[in-house]
């Protein structure tokens, strides 16, 4: 790569977006001005809320013999009582004589509805000489019943629907709340008792986070996902701009047929949009420290309800977020260049905004969710680990935040490199770069599947299938009962397996393709790959049943997880070896080869080269078994099939291992206490695992047996030739 | 120089299943030659040309520019051509010299070749009035001879005009040819396509009459005339499209 040359495309590309009013307002403008136009939206929207009274009806008596005022005198105002400190204006009714609880108050809803005020409190007649009662019971003259007490106390009558009526029935109960407080206080008095009577127990709590971290945690929370949002966007508008909206005016092309390679290219406008949407971010976070700093703190002093509600805005030291902001600006640049490339048009581009989205706000949200701490399996996850870790910054734990801040760049930047690649792979592609719009008809299109079929798998019908697949599998998951024995689960599995997972992939391969038996590479192994297949397994299956256990360090199962398992895992116990083998290891090895290494490969390999389709096709492979610890570990082996059924050409070597892998783990589940099996295993964590020296030996030899394999077989053609894909 | 042989690009299409939008097309374009491509929309001219510009892979076949291979050498080929599309527009929001001058830079010339260079060019193609005007603000004209500047502002031996003349006035269009006649004369590989035959007759020595991805016919002007016994080339361009269309008529 000539970096002189993606600088000079990189100048140019910054000029010219620099010289754009429309990227400008929406990248920089925009942000900046948003929180404080929010900020003063929302200041007059609390004044305006602060100031307004509620009306409020008082039915029944308030003045009780001995006992402190709910309402004085000095709060009378003609006919009505102004409580200033509680916004309250409150009219008093007699209750009605005769008149049951019940009627008064389905009168007073009745008023309610038609908006006559905003709350109503009812103190029923009983209720003055229940009071009377406790004093009388205080005091000593009279004995305490011994019945239960049901005595009808103030009720308050609201509409939780309407904002006004819950701010009333709020005030209200305020003060019918300090009301209770005097009239305890007077009762404590009346019969001489310490105050500490009520509450015998009075506990403190300490908390030993910092001020500002306990103060902030709403703002912790919230501002990660403002930012993520901020900076997907910041990144969209200038990569749609630089690369649909360069296809729509022309100039693409006439940078493609410069001198320039086409990694330069993507490069140069990478660069300028990770500026933009870092400035965005830059611009947001200034603006977001500026706002609440000057105007969060004088909307919601010290004390205020809001402040009681949201705590401290942790102020300037949100600023630290910017150290996680680097790789998270590439990867959503990257990412929004693939897209945007896609697009033929700025309209179309635009489009493609929303999938991004909801792939990045369900990961930006575990920032506040409860329960989710930053530690090394979290850190590890895209986007969610860059959100945690800012949420750890914005709450002064630096000390957390320091320790993760590797692995989450890490994480970042693998994803960024993907995302590179991917866009790079999208520049180099004809057929994204000048694909014409073309009237979408279904007729049409199922026609030419038909009559005008490829003789292998097209990336289309690969993507097809791994879409099945995973909506069959999701499906089934929902939809499936709970075995009941062994011979139930056993024949639910293998149906299951057949039908989600094998049945799409055949189905594509004999009646899409030409050549269904090359479509899922069911071709005559060489010798070589063959005998590599028997020996792989056994060799790495130590290595990959630690990985596993690495996995689970990582992201440990949940006690749910756990305890879904455990009837399944008891149920396998009692069924006979031949029932286990056939359901995980005879029915999968088949089925989900056929698919995945099969025609899912097979497609992919036309589009891209060999490494990206195997890295894709073993991604589905993992996303299809659900759960993520086993998606991990299913990801990995996938890539060690893949490769091995690139390089030999056939699905054989794959099902050979594939079968044996899952059967040697059956059998482990069996007789790893017995002799032979147990002179290799060691007690790890209560259960019995293999000895780490037999892993490494065994991922040693099949590292070099691997490498000797891949210097024997041909060299990695890239995507297959077009000859290949046709039968002349 | 540019040597294409049997030369073919496929493409999947909803309707027609497989098109075949260059079939085996096979031509020699020597130095200081302007080759003619000619033919009706959707011929296959643009995607010869294309495929000589790198921007399309041939399914099939084999082409050479100035001794590099345009698909195992893309990059070497780029460097050793100019090319004006009607496709390939000039940056709305940068002005005719920074544009020239970051095509310059971006094949690696020296600062002060570049300003030698682009000096003479701009005096060439008369471009002095409206260096400073951005894309977005030139007429079809102006855009035009930047787009020619642009493309040879590297001095590469090979050009290719792809329907540059498209668009043009009368008096711009004029100007084209006689940029072309002078690129010719300093011995550049011209490869030129158009519609206008006129156009054709006045600046090409050797023309190639496409039609549905094929080349019909082959020579100068004066050999296509007397293999067809036609008084002009508008004639000859006729009467072998008729022909075809009647052969091939769902082509």
């Amino acid at each position: 790569m000539n970096w002189l040359n993606v600088r000079r495309l990189f100048v140019r590309e910054l000029l010219g977006q620099l010289r754009d009013r429309r990227t400008l307002f929406t990248t920089i403008l925009l942000p900046v001005m948003i929180y404080p136009v929010l900020g003063l939206v929302m200041m007059q929207a609390a004044q305006f809320i602060s100031e307004n009274w509620s009306q409020v009806v008082v039915v029944g008596d308030f003045q009780y013999d001995g006992i402190p005022e709910l309402l004085t005198s000095e709060q009378r105002d003609g006919e009505r009582y102004v409580v200033d400190e509680s916004l309250l204006e409150i009219v008093p009714e007699v209750y009605p004589e005769h008149a049951t609880l019940e009627g008064v108050r389905e009168s007073l809803q009745q008023r309610l509805d038609s908006k006559e005020f905003d709350a109503a409190l009812i103190l029923p007649p009983d209720f003055q000489q229940y009071l009377e009662y406790l004093q009388n019971v205080v005091r000593g003259d009279v004995a305490l019943r011994s019945e239960p007490e049901d005595i009808p106390g103030p009720v308050i009558v609201f509409n939780s629907v309407v904002d006004k009526s819950q701010i009333a029935r709020g005030r209200l109960a305020g003060l019918l709340n300090s009301w209770e407080e005097q009239v305890r206080t007077r009762l404590f008095e009346i019969g001489a008792l310490p105050l500490g009577v009520a509450t015998p127990v009075d506990f403190q709590i300490q908390d030993i986070a910092p001020a500002e971290s306990q103060a902030a945690e709403f703002w912790a929370g919230m501002i990660p996902i403002m930012l993520l949002l901020w900076t997907l966007s910041g990144a969209f508008y200038p990569a749609v701009d630089l690369c649909a909206g360069e296809k729509e005016r022309g100039t693409l092309e006439t940078l493609l047929c410069g001198p320039a390679k086409r990694v330069e290219i993507v490069t140069g406008k990478l660069l300028t949009v990770m500026v933009f949407s870092l400035a965005t971010s830059l611009a947001n976070l200034v603006a977001i420290a500026f706002t609440g700093v000057f105007m969060v703190a004088k909307m919601m002093p010290e004390g205020s309800d809001l402040h009681n509600k949201l705590g401290v805005f942790p102020g300037w030291s949100i600023l630290w977020s910017l150290v996680v902001l680097i790789p998270l600006v590439a990867m959503f640049s990257a990412l929004s260049l693939a897209a945007a490339t896609f697009a033929r048009s700025s309209k179309e581009g635009q489009y493609y905004m929303m999938p991004l989205l909801m792939l990045a706000l369900p990961l930006s949200m575990i920032s506040v969710l409860p329960n989710v701490e930053l530690n090394l399996g979290t850190s590890l996850i895209p986007i969610a680990g860059s959100s945690l870790l800012l949420r750890n910054l914005v709450e002064s734990q630096f000390d957390v935040a320091i320790r993760y801040v590797l692995p989450v760049m890490a994480s970042s930047a693998f994803c960024c490199y993907l995302a590179i690649r991917w866009a790079t792979f999208q520049f180099n592609s004809e057929a994204v770069l000048f694909r014409e719009s073309e009237k979408w008809d279904i007729r049409l299109w199922l026609r030419q599947l038909v009559s005008n079929k490829p003789w292998l798998p097209t990336g289309g019908m690969a993507i097809f299938v791994a879409v099945s697949i995973l909506m069959l599998r999701y499906l089934a998951m929902v939809t499936a009962s709970v075995p009941t024995d062994w011979q139930e689960f056993v024949l639910n599995n293998s149906i299951a397996l057949m039908v989600t997972v094998g049945v799409p992939a055949v189905l594509v391969a004999c009646l899409l393709t030409r050549n269904p038996l090359g479509s899922m590479k069911l071709v005559r192994p060489a010798p070589a790959a063959l005998a590599l297949a028997i020996v792989l397994p056994f060799l790495l299956h130590p290595a990959v049943l630690w990985l596993g256990v690495g996995i689970e360090q990582l992201y440990p199962l949940s006690p749910g997880m756990k305890e879904a398992a455990a009837p399944i895992d008891k149920m396998l116990t009692q069924a006979p070896l031949w029932a286990s083998l056939l359901a995980i290891a005879i029915v999968p090895g088949i089925f989900e080869e056929l698919a995945f290494r099969g025609v899912i490969l097979t497609g992919l390999q036309k589009n891209a080269k060999a490494s990206s389709a195997i890295f894709v096709s073993a991604a589905f492979f993992g996303i299809t078994h659900g759960i993520l610890q086993q998606s991990l570990n299913a990801f990995a082996i996938g890539l060690l099939l893949g490769y091995v059924a690139v390089r030999s050409g056939s699905l054989i070597p794959t099902i050979v291992m594939h079968i044996l892998h899952n059967g040697i783990t059956v059998l482990v589940a069996n007789f790893a206490a017995e002799e032979p099996l147990s002179k290799l295993m060691t007690r790890y964590d209560g259960q019995l695992m293999y000895d780490p020296i037999v892993a490494v030996a065994g991922f040693v030899v099949a590292a070099g047996l691997l490498y000797a394999y891949h210097r024997m077989t041909r060299t990695d053609p890239g995507p297959l030739s077009a000859e290949v894909w046709s039968d002349d | 120089m540019i040597i294409v042989e049997n030369l073919r690009k496929s493409y999947p299409d909803l309707e027609k299943g497989e098109v075949k939008a260059v079939d085996g097309v096979s031509f020699v374009c020597e130095p200081g030659q302007v080759f003619g491509l000619l033919g009706p929309n959707g011929a296959g001219k643009t995607t010869v040309m294309r495929m000589l510009a790198t921007l399309l892979k041939p399914t099939s076949g084999r082409a050479t520019i100035a001794g590099f291979d345009v698909e195992r050498e893309a990059e070497l080929v780029r460097r050793h051509i100019g090319f004006v599309s009607n496709n390939t527009s000039n940056y709305d929001r940068m002005s005719a010299r920074e544009m020239v001058e970051f095509f310059g830079r971006l094949h690696g010339m020296l600062e002060d070749e570049l300003q030698d260079r682009s000096q003479m060019i701009y005096q060439q193609l008369q471009m002095t009035d409206f260096l400073e005007v951005t894309g977005g603000k030139m007429s079809t004209g102006m855009k035009q001879k930047v787009s020619i500047a642009r493309a040879i502002i590297h001095n590469p031996p090979v050009l290719i005009f792809d329907e540059a003349s498209v668009g043009l006035d009368v008096l711009v269009g004029r100007s084209l040819q006689n940029a072309v006649l002078e690129l010719k004369e300093q011995g550049k590989c011209i490869l030129y396509s158009t519609h206008h035959m006129r156009e054709v007759e006045r600046i090409c020595d050797q023309i190639a009459i496409m039609f549905n991805g094929k080349i019909l016919c082959e020579g100068s002007h004066e050999q296509l005339r007397e293999q067809f016994q036609k008084g002009d080339l508008e004639d000859v361009f006729f009467d072998l499209v008729e022909q075809q269309s009647l052969a091939e008529p769902e082509g």
